[in-house]
């Protein structure tokens, strides 16, 4: 493993400090591929699918990803009622693992 | 008059009361207000009138920073854990029951010193924000509210007893609750947040429920107290249920959508304290004790889970109070990962060794890194969501030259959560890869990835809000951005700043705390002999290094020498005088007078390395439960 250098960071250790930051360069340059990957590969690359039906993929994929993460944020986030019971949630996970 | 002739209450408490008394007299000013105008017939109006109130409100928290930086500071130079009682805190001015009692009730070691001190720094900087708002005017009841929130989160931090943390948990909810709700005027209101409201008067509910479990039980409050005498029978790991589900649900609960920094800050300063309070509890009170065996392991999914919903929900985003709110989450998931880390290490004293430590101060530099983090994402965040000059400013691209300081901001704020070289988050992530490289590769390599993924989004984000194509008049310019920002870019900076010199931030900040920490647990290593010490004699058997050894050189002398003797000479004369009485107060003694004679005879014979191991190994089989009991288990 790449982090299992036997090194002690606090003495400053210019080779450990190097991995990470090489690490990290090479983190932003994957990140610019992949920005410029969404052009790169068109959607009917990506799906099989020509025109609008690709079209139709992508938004009805992009759809439900969106449903799924606002469901998620707000019933988190937000005041409705599963809120209310979360904190129940949480103990049955505590007692479970307690009682198990 | 003698300076010592004052009396002055402990810092600690003062750090307390002081933000209730600045609330209290807000609130004092504003029946005053009430009561004069009623009488004049000008009606019902609500006003201090704002200079008052802002310098009020501005006096508590500069005061509140000061004395917990200087707490701090005093503390890390007398390095004593009975601060509080002495001439420093005050408390040798109070006499008698009193100076018991806050001996009881106020815990302040270095670990709480810290976390008070950075609250009430982002605390100063966030009423600046509130202060600077003009957007949101500060009125009366918001400065109670944020008032509220410093004063229980300080309760939390310096709380000794249980009741004393569960009242400051109520003061600090009732805080947030204001802040998020001041005044519910219309019955819709109601209806929308009664599921709001009920989920917090649960959380409540459940932690005072585990209170009184476990105080009915030893008829004590206090944490140290109760730590030396749990368990782990079933009433006990109840309370434990109850007591630390709440903790974590506060503590991961990302804060409702909201436009307003300061009240994001101060609810960033509540989590902070519940997590505190989570680790008193879990950690400190509970600690390895057998029965809990795989909570590690819960609270470690429940990180992994946060991490991993954060990539999901940072992905793609563009809304940047939602991108800071996901970003924040994922930090929590990599403290609770950290934290599970360190928990599980505690059940054996190889593990401490291996990899405890790291796991630990991976938790502690994170925890310290979180407020920071947290208000600065906030901060720039909100700034961002805004419009100017009918532009939305996170829409329109190329603010890298119009808000310099708010995206440098994100960027550091970004990268420091990322664990990115050489900012202050590396350090605690790298920390964090180790020891979850010991437990498991594949767990260090799915937090890397994680991390890295958080960082490509964070990046992405950046890219397109700060140097994305403009979308509105490229002339225009934004005032104001340093007046935002600049403070907690400070902050930022100073916290980043550790990294220059990472062996004294490390020696002066983050060791003490650990060390605190570690030392306070109770029953390291020791969850197998509570209850069952046949699993203590497994898990020596099992030794094999050691065992042979040590069964070979020590163990046969130990027998010849002293067993006869204990029976002879001990045994006998605990059974005249002093059995009928209680068994209690002679049994140990029986036992010391055993083991030093154990120590006489064995120690001549063996060297100091079979001695060592000897001693880790004998000791739980001769004596498994007195030892637990008399010495309330080993600590390390």
């Amino acid at each position: 493993m790449i982090f299992h250098l036997e090194t002690e960071f606090f003495s400053w250790n210019f080779l450990a400090w190097a991995v990470n930051f090489l690490l990290a360069v090479l983190s932003i340059i994957i990140a610019t591929l992949a920005l410029k990957g969404r052009a790169w590969l068109s959607v009917s690359e990506a799906t099989g699918c020509e025109g609008e039906d690709a079209d139709a993929f992508m938004s009805a994929f992009e759809k439900r990803l969106r449903i799924f993460r606002v469901w998620a944020v707000d019933v988190w986030l937000e005041h409705s009622w599963p809120l209310a019971v979360s904190p129940f949630f949480f103990l049955a996970l505590f007692l479970t693992a307690v009682f198990e | 008059m003698s300076f010592n002739n004052i009396s002055v209450p402990p810092l600690p408490i003062v750090l307390l009361v002081l933000p209730l008394f600045g609330a209290l007299l807000i609130l004092g000013l504003e029946c005053v207000n009430y009561i004069m105008k009623f009488k004049a017939g000008g009606g019902r109006t609500f006003d201090v009138g704002r200079l008052p109130l802002r310098i009020i409100f501005f006096t508590t928290v500069l005061l509140e920073m000061v004395l917990s930086l200087y707490v701090w500071y005093r503390f890390q130079s007398i390095k004593s854990a009975s601060f509080v009682l002495n001439y420093i805190g005050g408390a040798s001015t109070l006499t008698g029951l009193m100076s018991s009692a806050l001996r009881a009730n106020v815990q302040v070691d270095i670990f709480s010193a810290s976390g008070a001190a950075m609250a009430s720094l982002v605390a100063f900087i966030a009423c600046l924000r509130a202060m600077a708002d003009k957007h949101r005017d500060l009125i009366s009841e918001r400065a109670v509210f944020f008032l509220f929130t410093l004063s229980g989160a300080m309760g939390m931090y310096f709380a000794g007893g249980l009741m004393n943390m569960f009242l400051s948990l109520t003061l600090s909810q009732i805080g947030a609750s204001g802040l998020l709700q001041p005044v519910i005027s219309e019955r819709s209101e109601f209806g929308r947040t009664i599921a709001y409201f009920t989920s917090r008067v649960v959380l409540l509910a459940m932690f005072l429920a585990g209170c009184f479990i476990l105080a009915t039980q030893y008829d004590v409050f206090s944490i140290h107290v109760m730590a030396a005498a749990l368990r782990g029978e079933i009433a006990e790991r109840t309370a434990f249920a109850l007591m630390a589900a709440p903790l974590l649900y506060i503590f991961i609960k990302p804060p409702r959508y909201t436009m307003d920094s300061a009240n994001r800050c101060y609810f960033s300063i509540r989590a902070h304290a519940a997590f505190f309070a989570f680790f008193r509890v879990v950690f400190v009170l509970y600690g390895a004790m057998a029965g809990l065996e795989r909570i590690p392991a819960l609270i470690g999914i429940i990180g992994l889970a946060a991490v991993f919903a954060s990539i999901l929900f940072i992905a793609g985003e563009r809304d940047p109070i939602k991108f800071a709110s996901a970003a924040e989450t994922s930090l929590k998931g990599f403290m609770l990962v950290a934290f599970a880390i360190s928990l599980n290490s505690i059940y054996s004293v190889a593990s401490v060794a291996s990899y405890g430590y790291d796991a630990t101060e991976a938790v502690i530099y994170q925890w310290l890194l979180f407020l920071p983090v947290s208000a600065a994402l906030s901060v720039a965040s909100i700034h961002l969501r805004q419009e100017r000059n009918g532009v939305k400013l996170w829409l329109a691209g190329g603010m890298a030259t119009r808000l310099p300081f708010t995206g440098l901001l994100f960027v550091l704020a970004i990268c420091m959560l990322s664990g990115l070289p050489p900012l202050a988050g590396y350090a605690g992530r790298q920390l964090l890869y180790r020891s979850a490289n010991q437990v498991n590769p594949f767990l260090s390599l799915a937090l890397f990835m994680s991390s890295l993924f958080i960082l490509l989004n964070g990046l992405r984000y950046i890219y397109l809000i700060m140097f994305g194509k403009r979308h509105d008049d490229a002339r225009a310019r934004f005032a104001g951005d340093q007046l935002v920002t600049l403070p907690l870019l400070v902050l930022v900076c100073v916290v980043s700043a550790g990294t220059v010199f990472p062996g004294l931030f490390h020696d002066r900040v983050v060791q003490p705390c650990v060390h605190s920490l570690l030392s306070g647990v109770r029953h390291v290593g020791n969850a197998q002999y509570w209850n069952d010490p046949e699993a203590g004699e497994e898990e020596f058997e099992g030794d094999e290094n050691v065992q042979p050894e040590a069964d070979e050189k020590v163990q046969p002398e130990a027998d010849e020498n002293v067993q006869p003797k204990a029976d002879e000479k001990v045994q006998p004369k605990a059974d005249k005088n002093v059995q009928p009485k209680a068994d209690k107060n002679v049994q140990p003694k029986a036992d010391e007078k055993v083991q030093s004679k154990a120590d006489n005879n064995v120690q001549p014979k063996t060297d100091n390395n079979v001695q060592a191991k000897a001693d880790e190994n004998v000791q739980p089989k001769a004596d498994n439960n007195a030892q637990s009991k008399a010495d309330g288990g080993g600590s390390i």
